[in-house]
C-alpha cells in the first residue's frame, strides 16, 4: 500500500521521461507522445483507484 | 511513534523523486504528488481509525446531543477532504480551482452550523423571557 505506490509510479515516469528523447531523437515522434500518453493514463487509473479507497475509508470513518 | 517517522519519511522520499521527475520534464509529476499526499493520509487516517473507538466513547460519555457529535465529526471530515483536494491544486498551480473549493467547504460547514446557530438564539430568547 504505502511506498510501493509510490516507487511503481516514479518507475513510470522515469521510463516514460528517457523513453521519450530516444523516440523523439530516433525519429517516430508519434510514438512518443503516445508512450507520454499511455504513461499518463496508466497512473491516473492507477491513482483513481487510491484515491477511491481513500475517500470511502473517509466516508466510512467520519460519517 | 514509529508511525511518526514512517510518515516523515514517506514525505521526504516523495519530494526527492518528485524533484527527480521534474529535472526530466516528466508530467507524470504532479500524479506522483497525488499518489504521495493520499499515502500520507491514508496513514494519518489508519492512526486516527486505531483510536476512533476511544474517541466515540470519549463523545458519549460527554452530555452533548449524539445529533451534534455527528455533526461535528461530519465537519471535521469535510475540512479533511477539503484541505486534501485545495492543496492538491495549489500544488499543481490551479490557485482558482483550490479557491472554489474551499469556498464550497465553507459553505458546506456554514449549512450544518445552521441548526446550531438557530438552537443558540432560542436559548438566548429563552433567557430574556
Amino acid at each position: 500500500m504505502g511506498i510501493d505506490l509510490i516507487f511503481k509510479i516514479a518507475g513510470i515516469g522515469i521510463v516514460v521521461a528517457v523513453l521519450n528523447p530516444i523516440l523523439i531523437k530516433s525519429g517516430r515522434d508519434e510514438q512518443a507522445t503516445l508512450v507520454t500518453v499511455a504513461g499518463l493514463i496508466l497512473t491516473m487509473i492507477i491513482i483513481s483507484g487510491e484515491i477511491k479507497d481513500l475517500f470511502t475509508l473517509l466516508k466510512s470513518f467520519f460519517g | 511513534m514509529e508511525v511518526i517517522i514512517k510518515i516523515a519519511m514517506t514525505g521526504v522520499l516523495i519530494s526527492i523523486l518528485t524533484i527527480l521527475l521534474k529535472g526530466m520534464q516528466s508530467q507524470i509529476t504532479p500524479v506522483l504528488v497525488t499518489a504521495g499526499s493520499v499515502i500520507l493520509l491514508f496513514t494519518v487516517l489508519n492512526m486516527v481509525n486505531n483510536a476512533s473507538q476511544a474517541i466515540k466513547n470519549l463523545f458519549d460519555s460527554s452530555e452533548l446531543g449524539s445529533e451534534t457529535i455527528k455533526a461535528v465529526i461530519k465537519i471535521i471530515g469535510a475540512a479533511y477532504v477539503v484541505e486534501f483536494s485545495s492543496s492538491l491544486c495549489r500544488d499543481m498551480g490551479e490557485n482558482s480551482i483550490a479557491s472554489k473549493i474551499e469556498a464550497a467547504g465553507r459553505v458546506f460547514i456554514v449549512i450544518m452550523a445552521v441548526p446550531w446557530a438557530s438552537a443558540l438564539i432560542e436559548a438566548v430568547k429563552n433567557l430574556g423571557t
